[in-house]
């Protein structure tokens, strides 16, 4: 302004001079300015450098504390944190994270939670909840906000707050709790002391809950009901329970656990109640099936506990009242008095299952012997079944003459084959059981089909005595008995009478059991199938017998009798046989143990074989003396028992021999005890003579009833050769000449001369019949020449002369 | 060439306007205004950012100029006496400050003890006729001068500290 002034005053005035001071008097005033600008005291600055080193220097002489900030570009003293700390928390509204704050301030988080926890035990107003400084006025707010919510909704759990504040549930609960009454209006649960709630709430929960169940007719799951009205679960059981108690709703709950709770209302309980007394009362019976339709899971116990004093039955299915037992009881009664029978099936409900009726019937038989219960649900009276069984004799008897002059054999071993059997039962039953076990094991351990088969019938038996299980029981283990102690064989050798379908076709079409089930029939049947075949088994025997005329174990002994006293005799003709062979040079020995062999031996053998033959059960064809080789293995293959078949085989194969001794081995094996039992005796000297001279009568009569020429001659000279030597003797005819040799010495040179004749002419006589073309002169000129020898010869076989009575008398030939 | 501290100085100084010489009469007063005006900011300047280096005052008519400067080396104050004239020619010559106790004691440095300006200053004040006053040569002239030498003259122990009483002219 000054200057304006002056500005001005230089245009309107030109002094120049006054201008000119006053520009110098302002000259002044700057230059004094400048020297005040000057003079003035410069502001003391210390270059940041310069404080670091100070402040360090500070440091280490301990003059002063200090903090300093993450970036390195400041200090605080801890005071100065604290403070801070304090003016952070009330800018966050009094909570505030330790980590949030340790950003904020900037200062190392050591240094942060070391001065947090310092304020924390200072200040009682503040608190450290998870890594957060927490104050009084904070709570309260919360405190403030969660009454709001509370009076809101009506309850509220720390869980929730714990979601919605994140902090930890004890200290909200304890918040909440110090809080109670002042600034949350409210209470506590008495059984979870996080769950609060208003009155109002609880009392519209009582509401809700007192209208639902009050409302249910039928057991409802207590889940479904608060899942439904959206109930609080504590709540929720402790209103019901007090409803419950009071008596304010009529019920109970049932099923323990919480999920599976039910509430079961009186009503339903009752009307449940009246329905099965009800339905009891119409029918006599409960059904398990339509109770459980009905809500009730285990009827039985239920029946027991409400029908105490009842004596009921419990079936599978249901449970009978005394009245319909004791309706079936007089049912079966009264078929039993009249030997008739009842199916008891439509006098029952319809729910029972057959095995509930067999087992209700077997109850209601206990007391009853003369009743069978047939195809579970039909009793049958024992007496009608006696008449069924008798319907059957003629039958019977009729096949059993049938059978019997069908195939008689079967049946004769059959009754002979009993004897034996029995025997070994009585000596020694545990022997007899060892034995069939060790039998058993070779059966199954070998691969023969007989094991197999045997095995298969024992399955089959053990099906049907669970089948007939039962008052069965008895006779059929009576049968199982029998029928192992006879072993397998003999079940295979019974008779068979009627199949089961027979015997229940015949029954059908007889007159006792009309109108009956078919299944009722065939179970009949099946009952009477093997009391009829063993009945069967004995007419057809006594019948047989009847017709041969022979008790059986008499027949039995003697024909043992009879083979051994035969085999014995020829045995011992064979030895003797043998002694005169060896009389006799080499070559002729062969051929005559050949000839005995096939001739002897061979009707030992086929005896043997005939009767193991027999002994098996197997037919033989042929008469046991025209048994020839061949038939003799077809029988080898027969027999079934290895260790005989074994033995027979040798015998066979030692009657194709050059000794005897193979045979009489085999032979004496196949005597012994376990085969056929025949005592070989070997005769004393006394006997043998009674038996050479038994032996040369028979042949003495022979040959005088001889007249061929050839026989004849043959027979002179076993004759004369058992005379002189004392040898029994048993040759072939080709032999002739060489006996003749033997005996030349010890004839009268004339007798030995004529049967040189005689057996010129026989050979002469052989060839002509071999060659066939001789003419029949010769032939008949030969044969009057030996028809004129024979007597002669004959003479000398039949008045033997020793050769000194010989010279004695010359002309006794003459004399004959 | 001028360092950044300097520069930011300089721009902090206010410009004159006036172009007058002190035979001008008038206008050399409003020049001389100018100049008093400038100098003030400077020194204002230099105290805010604590970096006071001289004290100048002139004679009355503001032809002649006097005072001191100092410098601070290894926290020991040097101070010498300053003084110039305003040449006839001002502003288009500049000044010729002059240090006269450091005379023949520098190789940079004229007869009388007037400084060695650097090559620079001459073409820059030359192309800021009649901006630059003073101020302008206090800032651009002496101030680098003695940061370099000063520094150099020490280190040779052609200057050494003048206890006492430097260090009373420094407290004041």
């Amino acid at each position: 302004m000054f200057r304006k002034q002056s500005d001005r005053g230089r245009q309107n005035t030109p002094s120049t001079a006054n201008m000119a001071a006053a520009d110098w008097e302002e000259i002044k005033r700057l230059a004094a300015d400048f020297q005040r600008a000057q003079l003035s005291s410069t502001v003391q600055r210390l270059s940041e450098r310069n404080c670091v080193e100070i402040v360090q220097l500070l440091q280490q002489q301990k003059l002063i504390d200090l903090i300093y900030t993450t970036d390195g570009k400041e200090f605080l003293t801890s005071q100065e944190l604290g403070k801070e700390i304090r003016e952070e928390l009330q800018v966050q509204g009094g909570r505030v994270n330790i980590v949030d704050l340790q950003q904020t301030l900037n200062v190392d988080f050591t240094h942060v939670e070391s001065k947090v926890n310092e304020i924390v035990k200072s200040d009682r107003s503040l608190t450290l909840v998870l890594g957060q400084l927490i104050d009084e006025s904070y709570l309260d707010s919360i405190a403030e906000e969660i009454n709001d919510k509370l009076q809101d909704q009506g309850q509220i759990t720390v869980a929730q707050l714990t979601k919605e504040y994140d902090l930890p549930g004890d200290f909200l609960a304890q918040v909440v709790w110090d809080r109670m009454g002042t600034a949350i209006h409210g209470q506590v649960d008495d059984f979870d002391r996080n769950l609060v709630y208003t009155d109002a709430f609880v009392s519209r929960h009582r509401a809700k809950i007192r209208g639902a169940f009050s409302a249910m007719i039928r057991p409802t799951s207590l889940q479904n009901v608060m899942t439904q009205h959206n109930l609080q679960e504590r709540l929720f059981n402790t209103i019901l329970e007090e409803l419950l108690s009071t008596g304010r709703l009529a019920g109970c709950i049932s099923g323990g656990t919480q999920d599976k709770a039910q509430y079961v209302p009186d009503v339903y309980t009752q009307a449940q109640n009246q329905w099965i007394d009800a339905f009891y009362k119409q029918n006599g019976y409960f059904e398990y099936d339509a109770m459980r339709r009905l809500g009730i899971s285990d009827p039985v116990s239920f029946i027991k506990k409400r029908f105490k004093t009842e004596s009921l039955q419990y079936l599978s299915t249901c449970c009978l009242g005394t009245g319909v037992s004791d309706m079936i009881e007089a049912e079966v009664d009264e078929a039993l008095a009249s030997k008739s029978w009842v199916d008891v099936t439509p006098l029952l409900p319809s729910v029972l299952s057959p095995t509930d009726i067999s087992q209700l019937l077997q109850k209601c038989l206990r007391s009853k012997s003369d009743a069978l219960l047939c195809c579970d649900t039909i009793v049958v009276s024992q007496q009608l079944v006696d008449v069924c069984s008798k319907h059957f004799d003629k039958i019977m008897s009729s096949k059993a003459e049938k059978d019997a002059q069908k195939n008689p054999i079967m049946l004769l071993v059959e009754g002979e084959k009993q004897a034996p059997v029995k025997v070994s039962g009585i000596s020694d039953t545990s022997y007899g059981k060892d034995e069939r076990k060790e039998q058993r094991k070779k059966k199954a351990a070998g691969s023969s089909k007989s094991g197999g088969g045997l095995q298969g019938r024992e399955v089959k038996m053990k099906a049907t005595k669970k089948k007939y299980r039962g008052r069965e029981t008895e006779a059929d283990d009576q049968d199982e008995r029998g029928d192992t102690g006879g072993g397998g064989k003999q079940r295979v050798q019974e008779l068979p009478f009627l199949s089961v379908e027979e015997i229940a076709e015949e029954l059908t079409g007889g007159d006792c059991l009309q109108n009956c089930p078919d299944d009722m029939i065939q179970e009949i049947a099946g009952k009477l199938h093997r009391p009829l075949t063993q009945q069967y088994q004995q007419v057809a025997r006594s019948i047989f017998l009847q017709s041969v005329g022979a008790a059986s174990s008499g027949a039995r002994k003697k024909t043992h009798g009879e083979l051994s006293d035969k085999i014995t005799g020829l045995w011992r003709n064979a030895l003797l046989f043998e002694k005169g062979l060896l009389l006799f040079p080499e070559e002729t020995q062969t051929l005559m143990y050949k000839h005995l062999l096939r001739t002897v031996c061979s009707d030992i053998a086929n005896l043997i074989f005939c009767e193991v033959a027999s002994d098996h059960l197997i037919a033989v064809s042929a008469d046991e003396s025209q048994l020839t080789p061949e038939g003799r293995l077809k029988l080898l293959s027969k027999i079934p028992d290895d260790k005989t078949r074994g033995i027979l085989t040798k015998m066979h194969g030692s009657l194709n021999g050059k000794t005897l001794n193979d045979f009489l081995q085999q032979l004496e094996l196949m005597c012994g005890t376990d085969q056929l039992e025949i005592l070989l005796k070997k005769p004393d000297k006394k006997k043998e003579r009674q038996l050479v001279l038994s032996h040369r009568e028979m042949l003495r009569e022979q040959l005088r009833q001889e007249d061929n020429a050839a026989m004849g001659l043959h027979l002179v000279a076993v004759l004369l050769v058992q005379f002189h030597k004392q040898c029994l003797l048993h040759t072939p005819g080709r032999c002739v000449p060489q006996i003749l040799t033997l005996l030349r010495g010890h004839l009268v040179p004339e007798d030995y001369d004529t049967l040189l004749r005689c057996q010129d002419l026989v050979v002469k006589q052989m060839k002509l019949q071999q060659s066939d073309d001789a003419s029949s002169g010769d032939s008949s000129d030969l044969c009057e020449q030996l028809n004129e020898l024979l007597p002669k010869v004959k003479d000398i076989a039949l008045n033997p002369k020793k050769p000194e009575k010989v010279q004695n008398s010359d002309s006794a030939p003459a004399a004959e | 060439m001028v360092d950044a501290s300097t520069k930011k100085a300089l721009a902090q100084i206010t410009l004159l306007k006036t172009k007058a010489g002190p035979r001008d009469g008038e206008l050399w007063v409003q020049r001389l205004k100018e100049e008093y005006q400038s100098l003030i900011k400077y020194v204002q300047n230099n105290k805010e950012a604590d970096n006071d280096w001289f004290r100048l005052e002139s004679n009355k008519d503001g032809t002649r100029w006097f005072g001191k400067c100092w410098y601070i080396h290894d926290l020991l104050k040097y101070e010498f006496d300053v003084e110039f004239d305003i040449p006839v020619l001002y502003p288009t010559t500049a000044p010729e400050i002059a240090i006269p106790e450091l005379d023949g004691k520098t190789a940079k440095m004229y007869r009388g003890g007037k400084i060695c300006l650097t090559d620079h200053f001459k073409p820059l004040w030359a192309r800021n006729v009649p901006r630059f006053g003073i101020a302008h040569a206090m800032a651009l002239g002496l101030g680098p001068w003695l940061a370099v030498e000063i520094p150099d003259l020490i280190s040779r122990g052609i200057v050494t500290h003048k206890e006492k009483d430097s260090g009373g002219d420094a407290s004041k």
